[in-house]
């Protein structure tokens, strides 16, 4: 994948950097009147950004928004799970269609791994699932490669 | 999120969708994974291998992720973020 440096102002990567770097600017205005661990919020506003890139084209997109509007409701990140929430957890990840898990189409036993992997892929039919991935790892290294930008560029910028 | 129910039909479904389409979407997982990329010999990679190194190339993307957070967010910590903002944005999306 070679990266855009073209100025293009819709492109996949200028959309999500523009994003980004407006949630970094927030991050870094309230950082003082925060709790919770800051490289949490960073990576949570890089997908997010990433996820809000795209739009809810995208079934994994649709469940990285989805799982993100579900984590602002609750007041920290990592509390401890109510009885109910840890079975209902349980149940969403192990619950699984067995005739999906053994897999009734041959050499197709990694799509479980796989399933983990891409956000919502544990609901999505085995073409969907393949689409969705390509999607995914497309977006996912244009996260990553303007993450390592930034980095760079803080990393050299002389502190005030 | 979803219910038993639709699980079931989703599996009968499931069995009418072609190897064609299959073979199509592992093909393009193929086109982006970077060690399938250059290690090319033949046109013959096994479904399998590929969904092995979609699986390992999403998860080292994860943790890069990871890792570019971690420095990011101790980086945020040291600077300003307001006076480089022009800068940065002009020099990353010119």
């Amino acid at each position: 994948m070679t990266a855009q440096q073209s100025p293009n102002p819709s492109s996949l990567r200028t959309r999500f950097t523009y994003r980004f770097l407006r949630a970094l600017k927030e991050l870094n205005k309230h950082r003082s009147a925060t709790s919770w661990p800051s490289y949490r919020r960073v990576k949570v506003a890089a997908d997010a950004s990433m996820a809000a890139a795209v739009k809810s084209r995208r079934a994994w997109t649709r469940a990285v928004l989805r799982k993100i509007r579900r984590g602002h409701r609750s007041p920290r990140w990592n509390r401890p799970l109510a009885t109910r929430e840890l079975r209902r957890k349980i149940r969403r990840n192990h619950g699984g269609n067995p005739r999906k898990i053994r897999g009734s189409h041959g050499d197709f036993g990694q799509t479980n791994e796989l399933r983990k992997l891409v956000p919502g892929g544990e609901s999505m039919e085995i073409s969907s699932l393949l689409g969705e991935t390509a999607h995914y790892i497309k977006c996912l290294s244009t996260q990553v490669q303007v993450m390592r930008d930034l980095v760079d560029l803080y990393s050299s910028t002389p502190t005030s | 999120m979803s219910n038993r129910r639709s699980r079931q039909s989703a599996g009968v479904s499931t069995s009418r969708i072609t190897d064609d389409q299959i073979i199509e979407l592992v093909s393009k997982l193929q086109q982006l994974l970077p060690e399938i990329r250059n290690n090319r010999r033949s046109n013959k990679v096994s479904a399998s291998k590929v969904l092995q190194e979609t699986c390992n190339y999403v998860r080292s993307l994860h943790r890069e992720v990871d890792d570019l957070s971690e420095r990011l967010s101790q980086l945020l910590a040291t600077i300003d973020a307001e006076s480089p903002e022009a800068s940065i944005i002009r020099s990353l999306i010119m």
